[in-house]
């Protein structure tokens, strides 16, 4: 009865969160963001695009949906919907579970819209979703981290430049060190080596690796997740 | 329905206590008034009975059980409206209604007719963004309301509301307070104080100085005084007279059978100087 209660919430968070995202023009801005995607790599010659495409593709359910997530909330604070929502029986878990929702669908819908129009060739769709859907769970929910310790937007842009050169960066070893499988624990490479394999090929125990990996960080961080936005958010943080 | 003893609360980071030591009941169906100046320990108090705050010190028992033992089923039976008006700005008042409404397991049923009790059916689908704050406040109350709970917390209900709009929010808190419902009402409007609530409870830097119902406070510490005034050779004249033995005053007696009495007020103090009698500053 419970369950299915939640699962009820869930599905009506989501529904409001889709909504509101649409209605304060965050789908627009991803449309006109997968389009200009698409512009640069029409432009590219064939083997710089063979290599963008898994680049542009990580980019975005890693920086652009922290931006998103960071933004979504901070419209939220501001208004005062999570108050509202705080005396609702919609618990946090749902809350959260709902915006890693919305923010994968968006995220798979717009990778899957550039892949297709792209000319590339083959590509293992299981590996690209799953590797986008891990990604935009693990960079959501660092970007809801984020947001729990932010006052205002300003503040969210400035914390975040450290996390993305954390996260981020390291990606760079991939270019050295391109068959090193150990790179695999440090969750954002994992996520580029699922996103770039699934265009150029992973071998199936690399990909379980990278899964794995991203699995167990983001079960971690969603835990985590919760209890700043309680504290932080709820419980006397409004 | 709510029973509060000896409840203590102190902010982390912060040295000092804002609830001292608070006690007081509610009862089923009573309009419970929280009075006090900003800073008292109201909205600390209201946050901690609705479990926003965490970490409290005495005993909060709410329909039954205490509350840090309840779940989220709670919320499924309280209704809160904080003193600003928390909404989706970019959507209409229907969708605000219907998207928050949908969490509860009695999804509420008559959203228009909510709507036109608080006089804004024509403004139903425009974008709370262009809403007056007179109307994201009544908006928000009937957000309150809607799914019918039993207990309900408003914060400044009337507030940024003319006359014409506080009165419907005032008579849908008498009807609610006539089906049943528990009212938890914390205010600095003396006057909202002395219409609405069955009892109140003045409170001040974290500690409850008084309860009792608006009209005891009122007579208890008012000066048991009548101030008449009537017409005397065609001018406005009054007089103060001691209440005790009126009918055999002899001044009265005279302005009874000689003039014509304008107006006759008892002198019964206001809230707000019982509140500064016993606290020794104003309520705001």
């Amino acid at each position: 009865m419970n369950d299915r209660q939640s699962l009820i919430r869930i599905r009506k968070a989501l529904f409001s969160d889709m909504l509101f995202q649409f209605k304060q023009g965050f789908y627009f801005i991803y449309l006109l963001i997968s389009f200009i995607y698409l512009l640069i790599l029409g432009q590219l010659p064939f083997d710089f695009a063979d290599i963008a495409l898994p680049i542009i593709v990580f980019s975005d359910p890693s920086v652009l949906g922290l931006f998103f997530i960071g933004g979504i909330l901070m419209l939220e604070k501001d208004q005062g919907i999570i108050q509202t929502l705080s005396v609702t029986p919609l618990k946090t878990k749902e809350y959260l579970i709902s915006k890693l929702i919305s923010l994968c669908l968006i995220s798979v819908l717009a990778v899957l819209l550039i892949t297709a129009l792209s000319d590339i060739g083959s590509v293992n769709y299981l590996f690209l979703i799953v590797g986008v859907i891990l990604t935009s769970v693990f960079f959501t929910l660092i970007g809801i981290m984020i947001t729990t310790k932010s006052r205002h937007l300003n503040a969210f842009f400035v914390k975040m430049i450290p996390w993305m050169i954390i996260l981020v960066l390291p990606c760079v070893l991939l270019v050295f060190f391109p068959k090193e499988w150990f790179l695999s624990v440090y969750p954002s490479i994992a996520s580029l080596k699922l996103v770039y394999g699934a265009y150029h090929g992973i071998s199936f125990a690399e990909a379980s690796l990278s899964v794995t990996v991203l699995i167990i960080s983001n079960l971690f961080l969603f835990k985590k997740a919760i209890i700043m936005f309680e504290k932080h958010m709820i419980y006397g943080g409004l | 329905m709510i029973n509060v003893r000896n409840l203590q609360f102190s902010y982390p980071k912060s040295s000092k206590e804002a609830i001292k030591d608070l006690s007081f009941s509610i009862a089923k169906g009573e309009v419970f008034g929280f009075l006090g100046p900003s800073g008292a320990g109201k909205t600390t108090t209201q946050r901690l009975i609705i479990g926003l705050l965490r970490g409290y010190g005495g005993s909060i028992e709410i329909m039954g059980k205490e509350r840090s033992m309840w779940d989220y089923n709670f919320y499924e039976k309280i209704g809160v409206a904080f003193d600003f008006p928390n909404l989706y700005k970019k959507l209409t008042a229907r969708e605000n209604l219907k998207l928050i409404g949908s969490y509860y397991r009695s999804a509420p049923k008559d959203i228009e007719g909510l709507l036109v009790r608080v006089g804004l059916e024509g403004e139903r689908n425009k974008k709370v963004e262009d809403y007056s704050k007179g109307m994201k406040m009544r908006l928000n109350f009937i957000r309150a309301i809607m799914h019918d709970p039993d207990i309900l917390f408003f914060d400044e209900p009337t507030s940024g509301l003319d006359p014409v709009n506080a009165k419907i929010i005032k008579d849908i808190i008498v009807e609610l307070k006539n089906n049943g419902k528990t009212i938890f009402l914390t205010t600095h409007h003396m006057d909202v104080a002395e219409q609405l609530c069955d009892r109140v409870a003045f409170i001040n830097e974290g500690l409850i100085s008084a309860i009792d119902r608006p009209k005891n406070l009122m007579v208890q510490y008012g000066k048991p005084m009548v101030t008449v005034e009537f017409e005397k050779f065609g001018e406005v004249q009054s007089e103060k007279l001691p209440l005790e033995n009126l009918k055999d005053n002899p001044i009265f007696e005279d302005i009874l059978r000689n003039h014509r009495i304008l107006t006759i007020h008892s002198q019964e103090a206001t809230l707000e100087e019982v509140f500064i009698l016993l606290n020794g500053r104003a309520l705001i």
